[in-house]
């Protein structure tokens, strides 16, 4: 109940802020415009609210506590990814003026085509994005209120496609500060007391040394909703109904649902299929060896979130309100540094979690973790509280991110798609907005209906994709774009095809191979190490190929020549050009 | 489980491929087909594709782009664009030793204003040279001669009536493009002309009054005096310094609340003043002297006549678009007065000039709107895009 209240309460103060905010007038006595301008303090704890999803408030703990702490590999992934944008990209872009990637896309290369490509790998791009944040959204409203996976998706998809069609995410900068500070209250309080309470992590074997997830000195106690199939990584035994079953290492068991299981003090806990139990040695090792921490896998996925933060839609539309190059640089750098402040915390929960949370281990739910861990530790009202807080937080990693990716995927629709087919954009405004409200609304159907099935499927999987695709896509189109005069339209098209294809074909290749493992594995689960080469490689030798692109000096001039130098003046009297 | 994701995968691989192939389809040309309705509709093409290239002006960039279609219009074996005196482009045979840069009379003399000029065997250094016949036509634009197409035939190939015909067609067509263009230039010059003549407009009954309320505090209360003429200094320095037709919203909104603060000095609590901005639109680029004018309009209009207003100045975004809206609870005025000020036809050039500079920069999908009923005060709306490609801020 106070869960409830407490999601409730950022829902409202999110939709509050985004509408009414807005509303505290000023006149002109008081404050003049450059006072008025927003802070790159803000505006850098804008970006990191929105970029701080749910595969960074649930989804990394819970494949720490499932893979080790080689998933924390994606917590340094998705800051460096701001490091990448900072060296390469965000001053220039900003100076540049363009609003969305498409933008930036037709304007740099002239190329409406280039436009509509763009525009449709923005959609892919959200929609990947998108998924995750809702089937967080199910599995948080779950564990709070017990209420059935889809009830989750569902309310979250609706309550962000309405507020995103009511105009509520007007003052949108301040909101999504606001978001980053909830987030990071949320993680940091329960986690910081968590620590204080098993006074810093506790070194048992199952962390460190050769143990598999045991349950605890007072054996463990689960009831689940339906009969759940399990491995036992050794020998074990689980009793219910005041009957005992022992299973040999290495054995398939069926636990039975809606009864008590009981796993005897200090058993081994058996995993759900698709988990694979490890070693508290190799569950503690960042790199080496095969499976999630093999070389290949950890580089794969440091080049999809080192290169694909560039790629985000909904990312880069916050570098605008930057005033300048300048600005957008300072920026980045604060981003850096509050992004690295969150991520300290959700290793915690992941290392605390298998420990003191090994049931997730049966039902396979260890995206769970960061909702469950309080109310495990403090089994009264202070875990209650506690867990309020973290779903909280949760709530708003989900509005954050999901309301950014909503806005650039129904801006994309409303502003890119629908005029390709009616030639013009409606000229009132009011029409204008109508569209972009039924858009939103139409937005939000297919990840939903794409997150209804995907629950089997983990958040930080799913939001990989997306950075994978984001990386074999758009980083080489502005890499090229921003420092490369030769780069054509067809070149940047078939590099940015060519990537996406390759990648999607990898991703899909693993599904329907199911769990492979070994190198092959890694490539199919993440496929950046292929797919970013592909796409550079393809867009470096289509555009040689082609002749070299004329007048490509004023584009570069805008993206390069700082501001205030006077080197743009675009001169009035001027006359134009003989005929 | 694993089932359910091959099923996403298959769903999803789907939909990506399926959205390529419409892709493709977008960006493939249409098929011809043979025949004599193919000859046409390969003509009418090749025209319509050419058209927006010279719609640009005559340079040896557009020319290079707009040959090609020209040589399938005119179905002969050459062709080459030329201004005056030299080849801007040149496509087809013998396009080994002719090329952009030669001069033109090699290929043939420059015609005459008026008329088509035919040649039966052009004069080329190389004997092998394989055109023989050509025919050179006129570009003109206002009745100035600014350019010439020339039709080039392989040698032997006599020159028909249809032939001529044909060149003289294209050529119309080419020199209505440049014509177009032409007329298009004098347009923006013209606006450019007004804008010049908004500057210089700065109202005179806007300066008298400021000056006069000025001085109404030089004794009473000199430092505010002080401060007025200051900013009466870097109000005029905006709107005289010349060199910056675009400049972001945050500045036009600065000298927007220079000119506030000196009408306020003039009205004192009188005029009230709304302004209600989102921080993510200041950056939007805006034609300088944009806002300004709508302002100044809703000071006249809304609260000179009455001796007392309320303004109330609103930006915010519509996704990639911005709204910046200037209303007034003034007296108000006909709807269908109220059209007419943006069609310019009611006296006062501000808001029709306003509404054409953005048109001419952002497309006709951008611009003002103007809602207003009598008593009823004054609302207008001005949308901008966030982004429009060569439009900066200096």
């Amino acid at each position: 109940m106070i869960a409830l209240l407490a999601v409730g309460a950022v829902t409202l103060g999110t939709l509050g802020l985004g509408t009414w905010g807005m509303r505290f007038a000023r006149t002109t006595s008081d404050l003049l415009v450059a006072s008025r301008a927003v802070s790159t303090w803000w505006n850098a704890a804008a970006i990191s609210g929105e970029y701080l999803s749910a595969a960074s408030f649930l989804g990394i703990a819970g494949l720490e506590m499932q893979a080790g702490v080689s998933a924390l590999w994606q917590a340094l992934g998705f800051t460096a990814g701001y490091l990448a944008l900072l060296l390469f990209v965000a001053a220039p872009l900003r100076r540049f003026g363009s609003y969305t990637i498409p933008d930036f896309a037709e304007a740099r290369l002239r190329s409406p085509g280039l436009r509509l490509l763009a525009a449709a790998i923005v959609i892919v791009i959200g929609c990947f994005y998108l998924v995750p944040q809702l089937k967080g959204a199910g599995l948080a409203l779950n564990v709070v209120i017990g209420a059935p996976y889809w009830v989750g998706v569902v309310v979250v998809g609706l309550l962000v496609a309405v507020g995103v069609a009511l105009g509520g995410m007007r003052g949108i900068t301040y909101v999504q500060a606001f978001q980053f500070w909830v987030k990071v209250f949320a993680i940091s309080l329960p986690a910081i007391l968590l620590l204080l309470h098993f006074g810093g992590l506790p070194a048992r074997a199952a962390l460190f040394g050769s143990q598999f997830p045991h349950a605890g000195s007072r054996g463990l106690v689960v009831r689940l909703g339906g009969r759940q199939r399990v491995t036992f990584p050794e020998a074990g035994s689980f009793s219910f109904d005041g009957r005992v079953v022992h299973v040999a290492a290495g054995h398939h068991a069926v636990l039975p649902g809606r009864v008590r299981v009981r796993i005897p003090p200090g058993g081994v806990v058996p995993v759900a299929s698709g988990i694979v139990a490890e070693r508290g040695r190799v569950w503690s090792r960042s790199v080496g060896g095969s499976g999630s921490s093999s070389p290949l896998l950890v580089y794969s996925l440091l080049i999809a979130t080192f290169l694909g933060t560039m790629g985000l839609p909904h990312i880069l539309v916050r570098f605008y309100t930057n005033p300048d190059g300048h600005h957008a640089r300072h920026t980045t750098v604060r981003v850096l540094g509050l992004l690295s402040l969150f991520y300290m915390f959700p290793a915690v929960y992941g290392a605390l979690g298998r420990v003191l949370a090994p049931q997730l281990y049966i039902t396979g739910q260890t995206d769970d973790v960061v909702l469950a861990l309080p109310r495990i530790a403090w089994p009264g009202t202070p875990g209650t509280v506690l867990t309020a807080i973290t779903c909280a937080g949760a709530f708003a990693a989900f509005l954050s991110t999901s309301s950014g990716l909503l806005v650039s995927l129904a801006g994309t629709l409303s502003h890119d798609v629908w005029p390709r087919f009616r030639r013009e954009l409606p000229a009132r405004a009011a029409v204008r907005r109508l569209h972009l409200r039924v858009a939103a609304l139409l937005a939000v159907v297919l990840p939903a209906g794409l997150a209804l099935v995907a629950r089997g499927l983990d958040i930080s999987i799913l939001v990989g994709w997306a950075f994978a695709i984001a990386a074999s896509t758009f980083c080489p189109m502005f890499l090229l774009g921003i420092w490369w005069t030769r780069l054509t339209a067809a070149g940047a098209a078939a590099g940015m095809l060519l990537g996406m294809l390759a990648a999607t074909a990898l991703i899909f290749t693993g599904l329907a191979l199911g769990e492979p493992t070994g190198g092959a594995g890694a490539l199919l689960t993440q496929p950046a190490v292929v797919s970013v080469p592909i796409a550079f490689l393809v867009m470096i030798a289509v555009s040689l190929r082609q002749p070299a692109p004329v007048d490509v000096a004023d584009q570069m001039l805008a993206l390069h020549a700082p501001e205030g130098l006077g080197l743009r003046l675009a001169d009035e009297e001027l006359e134009p050009a003989p005929i | 489980m694993p089932r359910v994701e091959v099923l996403i995968g298959v769903v999803i691989g789907w939909a990506i491929a399926a959205s390529i192939l419409a892709a493709l389809r977008l960006l493939r040309p249409p098929r011809v087909i043979s025949g004599e309705v193919g000859a046409v509709q390969t003509a009418v093409h090749a025209a319509t594709l050419m058209l927006p290239h010279l719609r640009r002006g005559l340079s040896a960039e557009t020319a290079g782009k707009a040959v090609g279609h020209l040589r399938t219009l005119t179905g002969a074996s050459a062709v080459g664009l030329g201004d005056r005196a030299h080849v801007l482009a040149f496509e087809g045979l013998g396009a080994d030793h002719h090329h952009a840069g030669d001069e033109l009379i090699p290929i043939t003399a420059p015609p005459r204003e008026d008329r088509l000029h035919v040649e039966s065997q052009i004069r080329c250094e190389r004997p092998d040279c394989p055109l023989g016949a050509a025919v050179a036509a006129p570009l003109l634009v206002s009745g100035e001669l600014v350019g010439s197409l020339v039709a080039l035939y392989s040698r032997g190939r006599p020159v028909t009536p249809d032939d001529t015909r044909t060149v003289a067609e294209a050529a119309s067509l080419v020199s209505a493009q440049l014509e177009l263009k032409a007329l298009e230039e004098q347009q923006e010059r013209l606006a450019r002309a007004e804008l010049r003549a908004l500057r210089a407009q700065i109202s005179p009954h806007f300066i008298y009054n400021a000056l006069a309320a000025i001085a109404g505090y030089i004794h009473s209360n000199p430092e505010e005096a002080r401060e007025l003429l200051t900013e009466f200094a870097e109000f005029t320095r905006y709107a005289f310094r010349g060199q910056r037709p675009y400049v972001t919203l945050a500045d036009e909104l600065h000298y927007v609340e220079k000119y506030l603060r000196l009408e306020r000095a003039r009205f004192g609590d009188r005029l009230q003043v709304r302004l209600q901005v989102a921080p993510e639109v200041l950056p939007v680029v805006v034609p300088v002297l944009s806002l300004q004018p709508l302002v100044e309009n809703a000071v006249r209009h809304g609260v000179e006549r009455n001796g007392k207003g309320r303004i109330e100045i609103v930006g915010r975004h519509i996704d990639a678009d911005v709204e910046l809206i200037v209303s007034d609870n003034g007296v108000g005025m006909d709807p269908a007065r109220a059209q007419d000020a943006l069609a310019g036809k009611g006296g006062g050039v501000g808001i029709a000039n306003v509404h054409a500079r953005l048109q001419s920069a952002f497309g006709p999908a951008y611009g003002l709107e103007i809602e207003s009923a009598p008593d009823q005060g004054t609302t207008v709306t001005m949308i901008l895009p966030k982004f429009r490609a060569g439009v900066r801020a200096a």
